[in-house]
């Protein structure tokens, strides 16, 4: 019997009813994503938990950084030429992104965060649109249209403008996406007989995201163990670290984080907002006397994660 | 103080640990010293000796012996010129057993730019060091003594932001890059973690310095091998100070614990055993690397090991202006950082943190948590450092402390986290054994070493971690300069009442190309996170954080049965009371554009 019956909907989520055919098309599109059996370095393998019985015997949390490090390497005499870089959505690519909503003046009043899959959307929307514009105009904007979402055709468009130019839903940086999160984990080491971390370098990928993965990955499957991917798979935002922030009076800020999708520790969506009542916006906040000018500035101090179990038993 | 706590604090100086790297010297020749006309020193430093015993046998290798070591084609070479222009306490660092830190504040500029240039040639170079350490290698060789009896006084010194702007002109401090070094530590302390509430000793403003308030201007730092020698020259440069209108802020004299707690910080571990090796060498000839290496060029990871453990690093991350470490390979250089004014190239960012040690605290701490877990106080300390109190590591001695492995510098530092470890080739020692100890097996759960431990969360080695692959962890080391402060409370035993609540801590002192991307990368994204660089906890030792006030921490260790056990540190075991962020200039710029403006 495998460890997985059926593979989760991300944070478990359930934004249909128990009994919708999304649950099966989930599973089916996280089974696609996972070879039977993958020898990444040495004698372990990668596995998948749906087919492979494990007697999980450890657990292990990769966790990363929100902000994109290939920019911060880019810019390292500069870290400001970083975060306006950071801006544009097609340099998140650490299976973190965010959209930035500023006031009429400039000033930064809301930053929304999001590690929800394309795929995920699309197999909601292939079985029921009518809960993806629902769920765009509660996370989004009321404003929100079906035409906006859906093409002529009736497929979803997940570049439309709610999830691009006005708002964020889910990833649309190509290599954001729960196809390459399982890719990379199941990507073989480069040489083929590194004995260490050190015999991995130099390492191609430039995001901590790709290197935490497969540096842990290659490690656990040269003891001879067998992996896989908890359940549910997917990235998620593990916790942030707000401390040496502070409001304009110089004290330490409230907190301001609220987890619209998934948990706190185990986060989809997730948006920082000042509340009306403490009389100051995002943009007002300083971290360590820097005012915050970007959104990259908070992603920095985002942290991402992805989960696994360990079969330390057998291969 | 309770009596577990007190047994545990005064076993801590039982424990002999040898000072010569494992290495048998040749036999003495007697009193050789005193024919040589040098004062002996009274004692030297245990790390000085390490390091020197490595050197005394790198420069005995047996010519023709076919096991050499290497370096890469591309590492920097330093002239006469440069090696005089580079402060040697940043490279290879001063490590003397008596320091004393001098913050002061200055008066008029005119005054402060005159003794700026009173001072300069009273700053000890790289090369003055580097050829000190060469003799004394081969003094050592030929008296076949540990303590072969030089000595020596040097200075070094460091200028805050503002008194850059004042000295050099405001637009070439703003040339300085570094956003951090511009703000200055006092404005980056709740960032660090450092406590929110204005009542905990441990807030900004009631910094002894380095606060809003008393910021200092320039750090001097003496250092000798005679406390004789330190006054002397301390009086001097004071005297100097204030004939230019210059004021001490705030003085601090440290010195290293003594007897076989010499090396140690006060609570009792050996300190400063991981250190980086700076690659390059100087001009004098193809082997006077500025770190000696060890690693026969046969071994897996001689290009990026000087010695087991001791990972090259190219100077570019501790010298502006030189070839910096690639993010991706760590045998290619990346290109050297740009922002900063010509004058300040071969100069390196300074930070320094007064932390206040709660020894007693500590101890008492380990003392309950360990009734808890059901061991002993000393190997739930050790668990929380990653070694025991000798610098044996627990990778290589899981059970007990290991004096022979602590004093073993080819084999103390030798251990990866998540793999095995594999024997060095290393080039031929004469008089060293071989690595004999245990070997490190892999722990890529942390179940014995856990990932919480200080030096798992400051170095994760061969890991993974949460911003990439092991190469960018080269990016994150520093260039270590400390050295305790206070009277020794470890070791004592029935210590008075006074000397439980004595002032005592660590003057934590290290060198960087980058403030930011270093010494506030490792503290606030691994030293203070409960989930990086992996989940598990906060390093317990100099980890630091308050979330709106809130200053408990957790962290998390693995007992004899499999599970894991939190537990959470009560109270702020480790304060910072002072500091500053410093830059210390090449030497050609304290007698050029910061003496004459």
């Amino acid at each position: 019997m495998s460890l997985v019956g059926r593979f989760d909907t991300p944070g478990s989520l359930r934004d249909v009813p128990a009994g919708s055919p999304l649950y099966d098309r989930w599973h089916a599109t996280i089974g696609a994503l996972i070879a039977p059996s993958t020898p990444l370095s040495g004698p372990g393998a990668y596995v998948d938990p749906s087919e492979r019985d494990l007697d999980v015997t450890a657990t292990r949390a990769y966790t990363w950084t929100g902000f994109s490090r290939p920019l911060l390497m880019k810019h390292r005499d500069d870290r400001d030429a970083a975060f306006a870089e950071g801006e544009d959505r097609s340099t998140q690519i650490e299976y973190l992104e965010w959209h930035v909503a500023r006031d009429p003046s400039g000033v930064i009043v809301r930053v929304t965060f999001t590690t929800e899959t394309p795929e995920y959307w699309k197999a909601l929307a292939a079985v029921a649109p009518n809960r993806v514009v629902a769920l765009y105009r509660e996370l989004v904007d009321p404003a929100v249209r079906s035409k906006d979402l859906f093409k002529a055709n009736g497929r979803y468009d997940p570049l439309n403008r709610w999830n691009t130019t006005h708002g964020i839903v889910h990833y649309i940086m190509p290599i954001n996406s729960m196809r390459d999160l399982l890719g990379v984990s199941q990507e073989v080491e480069r040489t083929g007989a590194a004995l260490d971390g050190y015999g991995a370098l130099p390492y191609g990928r430039e995001t901590g995201a790709d290197a935490r993965i497969n540096l842990d990955l290659w490690s656990i499957n040269r003891k001879g163990y067998a992996v896989a991917t908890a359940d549910p798979p997917g990235p998620l935002i593990i916790d942030w670290d707000d401390s040496g922030w502070t409001d304009p009076a110089g004290e330490p800020v409230g907190d301001h984080w609220r987890v619209v999708r998934g948990v706190r520790g185990a986060a989809l969506r997730v948006v920082y907002e000042v509340p009306p009542a403490a009389g100051y916006r995002v943009g007002d906040i300083r971290i360590g006397g820097r005012p915050i000018a970007f959104g990259g500035q908070l992603a920095e101090h985002v942290i991402m994660s992805a989960h696994g179990v360990i079969d330390r038993g057998a291969s | 103080m309770n009596s577990d706590a007190a047994i545990a604090l005064a076993a801590l100086a039982e424990t002999q640990t040898a000072l010569l790297s494992g290495v048998e010297l040749p036999a003495s020749s007697g009193d050789a010293a005193a024919r040589l006309g040098r004062a002996a020193a009274e004692t030297v430093g245990a790390e000085a000796v390490a390091a020197e015993s490595g050197e005394v046998t790198g420069d005995q290798m047996p010519a023709g012996s076919g096991r050499t070591p290497q370096a890469l084609a591309d590492e920097p070479v330093y002239d006469a010129d440069a090696a005089a222009d580079i402060q040697g306490n940043i490279v290879p660092g001063f490590n003397k057993d008596h320091q004393h830190f001098l913050f002061l504040r200055f008066g008029s500029i005119d005054g402060a730019r005159e003794w700026v240039g009173w001072l300069a040639p009273r700053i000890t170079a790289m090369d003055e060091v580097l050829d000190f350490r060469r003799e004394f290698r081969a003094l050592r060789l030929r008296l076949g003594v540990r303590e072969p009896g030089l000595s020596a006084t040097w200075t070094a010194v460091a200028f805050s932001f503002p008194a850059i702007a004042a000295l050099a002109g405001h637009t070439d401090a703003r040339a300085f890059g570094e956003q951090s070094f511009r703000q200055g530590l006092a404005e980056r302390s709740t960032y660090l973690g450092d406590p929110t509430d204005p009542d905990h000793r441990g807030h900004r403003a009631n910094w002894v310095v380095g606060g809003p308030d008393n910021e200092a201007d320039a750090l001097v730092i003496v250092a000798a091998d005679d406390p004789n020698d330190l006054d002397a020259m301390v009086d001097e440069i004071l005297d100097h100070a204030s004939a230019h209108g210059i004021t001490l802020l705030f003085g601090q004299r440290g010195d290293t614990l003594p007897g076989n707690l010499q090396g140690h910080e006060h609570f009792g571990f050996k300190d400063g055993i991981s250190q980086p090796g700076v690659r390059g060498r100087r001009a004098t000839s193809p082997d006077d690397h500025l770190t000696p290496r060890f690693l026969d060029a046969d071994d897996p990871h001689a290009e990026l090991f000087a010695k087991p453990g001791q990972p090259l690093v190219w100077p570019g991350q501790f010298l502006l202006g030189e070839l910096r470490q690639h993010h991706q390979d760590p045998t290619i250089p990346a290109a050297p950082a740009s922002a900063f004014p010509d004058w300040a190239r071969r100069g390196s960012y300074l930070v320094c943190r007064r932390l206040h040690q709660d020894v007693v605290g500590f101890w008492e701490m380990a003392t309950a948590a360990a009734a808890a877990m059901g061991t002993t106080p000393v190997r739930l300390a050790s668990m929380l450092v990653g070694r025991w109190p000798s610098g044996a590591p627990l990778m290589r001695s899981p059970d007990a402390d290991d004096a022979a492995l602590a004093g073993d510098e080819f084999a103390n530092n030798h251990f990866l986290f998540d793999d095995e470890t594999r024997p060095s080739a290393l080039v031929d020692l004469p008089g060293y054994p071989g690595d004999t100890h245990r070997p490190a097996t892999e722990d890529l759960l942390g179940k014995v070493c856990p990932f919480a431990a200080h030096i798992r969360k400051v170095n994760s080695r061969d890991s993974g971690t949460d911003f990439g692959a092991p190469a960018d962890t080269f990016l994150r080391l520093m260039l270590r300069r400390g050295i305790p402060y206070g009277e020794p409370i470890a070791g004592i035993a029935d210590p008075s009442p006074e000397l439980e609540t004595g002032e005592r801590g660590l003057l934590f002192a290290a060198y960087m190309a980058s403030i930011e991307d270093q010494f506030e990368f490792v503290t606030r994204r691994w030293a203070n996170s409960p989930v990086q660089p992996n989940v598990g906890g906060v390093d317990p030792i100099i980890g630091q954080r308050d979330v709106r006030g809130d200053r408990r921490r957790t962290v998390d260790l693995p007992a004899a049965d499999g599970s894991t056990t939190t537990i959470e540190l009560q109270e702020d075991l480790v304060t910072p009371t002072g500091g500053g962020y410093f830059f210390a200039p090449p030497i050609s710029a304290l007698r050029g554009t910061l003496a004459a403006g």
